[in-house]
């Protein structure tokens, strides 16, 4: 079902299409995902899976929604777009696949800094090493840039200069528009997929090779929401709560009715309240700590309309016969296991994990750079020194991919690695310099909060000092 | 323990200085605010046409100069916490809540007074909305005794 009226957005719909998944017609719009115009015609299972799966993350890294498109095999519904015509039929899941096949003779692109990923610390290193005069490429896998910004519309916190009051949508917009009046080429639908000890990055960009050698790289490629183990948990209706974000703030498709959301940090307290805002009941929020997660603030604006948050509880199952029909929860001892007989029965159509993120530093390791398991950052993210340059020499990374925090901390340790691969390429230049401390100082500030104790932690351990 | 419940407590606001006293409510609209975490934010303190809010840096906890105050409501649809609230005891009893929500308030509609749990108070009047950044600030009329108690309106169901 598509979302007409929205108390914050305005869903601007390109040209009505009408394409084909499994021989059926399905209406949607330009611009939207092919998996966005299925989730809103009703389809919940994508794949040719013995039991029903649904998709889970909705940007690009599960494969929940892999199809086959136009007889290309092992696409992911999710950041493909719709177009009038096309063929879509669900790929059988388990036959090995060769991928696509790109031609091996490809473009050659000179550029001083390749930035990967136009999230919020890709296209804020963009725009630092561009105003050096610099010659900055971005890769964006989606046809669209601007990260997973586009799908906020709560107003992040901060001052002015770090877009303080704005909504997440505007912000991204802010950063795209900046970096294109800048003169920063963005190649949307263009995936990084190797690099090679010359120097040289892979790019498949609409299935044409590009052979991109910079002289700096930036890596900014986020985070992945994380899955959790349980009966019933690959029904189509589980989804992460990031997934439900994409479906109604960034295509205007409203993802269920009734939702029970697990994790009660800043992500399930603002998609809850994001979901109210869609037209969702939300049923409640389970957290298994003893404690509320998130910021105060944040509970506070669901609670006062009437949303339960259900602390020392957690999930058991998800029911369900196509779909996700109901979810059970249950209270968890001190040991975090379920307490018998406390189980409670929600009827809900969605089941929105939002149980933390993980690191997206794959590229990374495949560059070499020497990573490290940090529990406090997520996951795997590589070592870096202060100014964000990893193990491998003009590599530097960036914002969630070096540990999950948030958009702030992605905007200034973006701003600090285009600006650390701007002096790698021009030297030590005074303002250059300035700038990446002051930089330095203020994400220092940003982290001086009780919540970002572990987060510090986590930064000794992958910190190397210089 | 609103860490556990994520609803705050009014005697926890009292102790933490943050309810002016009523003399200050009976002169008119003043601002209050609920942020009681260090959060890295200082929009309030940008936005405030009159300096009445300090928070000191990018980190602390806002506060008010309520002699300062007007009672603008400004910061009310700026908070990204949604944590600012307008109270008011001069005439009738106002409260100032911001509004993310269909149908979009106006001046003249009855709502439903909503607690810090969610719980319907009561019904209200809108007496004034406008919008900072899509977000509406609805100031409502509420018995005295609620001033401190409504933090969210709902459009009536009809």
């Amino acid at each position: 079902m598509r979302i007409s009226e929205h108390p914050i957005l305005t869903f601007k719909r390109g040209r009505e299409l009408r394409f084909y998944f499994n021989g059926k017609p399905i209406e949607g719009f330009e611009g939207e995902s092919i998996a966005a115009a299925l989730w809103a015609s009703g389809v919940r299972s994508f794949r040719n899976t013995p039991e029903p799966q649904g998709p889970f993350c909705m940007i690009g890294y599960c494969s929940g929604c892999m199809v086959r498109v136009n007889g290309k095999s092992k696409v992911r519904a999710c950041i493909e777009p719709a177009m009038d015509g096309i063929i879509v039929e669900s790929d059988v899941a388990s036959l090995p696949g060769t991928g696509e096949e790109v031609p091996a003779e490809g473009e050659e692109i000179l550029a001083d800094v390749a930035v990967v990923g136009s999230g919020p610390s890709g296209l804020s290193a963009a725009i630092s090493a561009t105003k050096r005069g610099l010659k900055v490429v971005v890769f964006e896998r989606h046809f669209r840039p601007g990260g997973q910004l586009v799908k906020q519309t709560h107003k992040f916190f901060g001052s002015g200069e770090l877009f303080g009051g704005l909504r997440g949508f505007q912000i991204a917009e802010k950063l795209v528009n900046e970096a294109e009046e800048l003169g920063v080429k963005i190649y949307t639908r263009s995936s990084v997929f190797g690099w090679f000890s010359e120097g040289i990055l892979a790019v498949n960009s609409n299935g044409q090779l590009l052979r991109v050698k910079p002289r700096a790289v930036v890596v900014g490629t986020g985070a992945v929401e994380r899955f959790l183990p349980f009966p019933g948990n690959t029904l189509p209706g589980v989804m992460g709560a990031g997934a439900a974000q994409t479906l109604m703030n960034e295509y205007g498709v409203k993802p269920g009715e009734r939702a029970v959301v697990v994790g009660a940090g800043n992500v399930g307290l603002i998609v809850s309240y994001q979901l109210l805002q869609a037209g969702v009941d939300v049923t409640a929020i389970v957290e298994v700590r003893p404690e509320i997660g998130g910021w105060f603030v944040h509970a506070a604006k669901v609670r006062r309309l009437g949303v339960p948050i259900l602390t020392g509880h957690t999930v058991l199952r998800a029911e369900g016969s196509s779909h996700v029909e109901r979810v059970v929860v249950a209270r968890v001892g001190r040991d975090f296991q379920p307490i018998e007989g406390s189980e409670k029965v929600f009827d809900a159509d969605l089941l929105l994990l939002a149980v933390g993120l993980t690191p997206e530093a794959r590229l990374l390791a495949e560059m070499g750079a020497k990573m490290v398991w940090s529990s406090e950052l997520g996951g795997y993210v590589p070592y870096r020194n202060k100014y964000m340059e990893t193990s491998v020499p003009g590599v530097y990374v960036a914002g969630d991919a070096s540990g999950v925090e948030e958009a702030t901390t992605a905007l200034l340790t973006g701003r600090i690695a285009g600006l650390s691969a701007a002096i790698s390429i021009l030297g030590p230049q005074k303002e250059l310099v300035e700038e990446r401390e002051e930089t330095l100082r203020l994400l220092e500030e940003v982290r001086g909060t009780q919540f970002s104790v572990k987060i510090l932690e986590g930064q000794k351990k992958v910190s190397l000092n210089v | 323990m609103y860490r556990r419940s994520g609803i705050i407590e009014k005697e926890t606001l009292f102790s933490l200085g943050l309810v002016p006293p009523i003399e200050r409510l009976k002169r008119g609209a003043v601002a209050v605010t609920e942020c009681v975490e260090e959060i890295p934010c200082n929009v309030c303190e940008a936005v405030c046409p009159v300096k009445a809010i300090m928070v000191g840096g990018l980190r602390g906890r806002p506060k008010i100069d309520w002699e300062k105050c007007t009672g603008c409501g400004v910061c009310v649809g700026t908070c990204p916490g949604q944590a600012m609230f307008l109270v008011d005891l001069s005439g009738p009893a106002k409260v100032t809540v911001p509004y993310e929500f269909l149908p979009k308030l106006k001046k003249g509609d009855f709502v439903e007074l909503l607690g810090r749990d969610g719980r319907v108070l009561g019904t209200g009047v809108v007496l004034r909305v406008f919008e900072v950044n899509k977000t509406q600030v609805v100031t409502v009329e509420v018995p005295e005794e609620l001033v401190m108690e409504v933090r969210s309106v709902r459009a009536r169901r009809s």
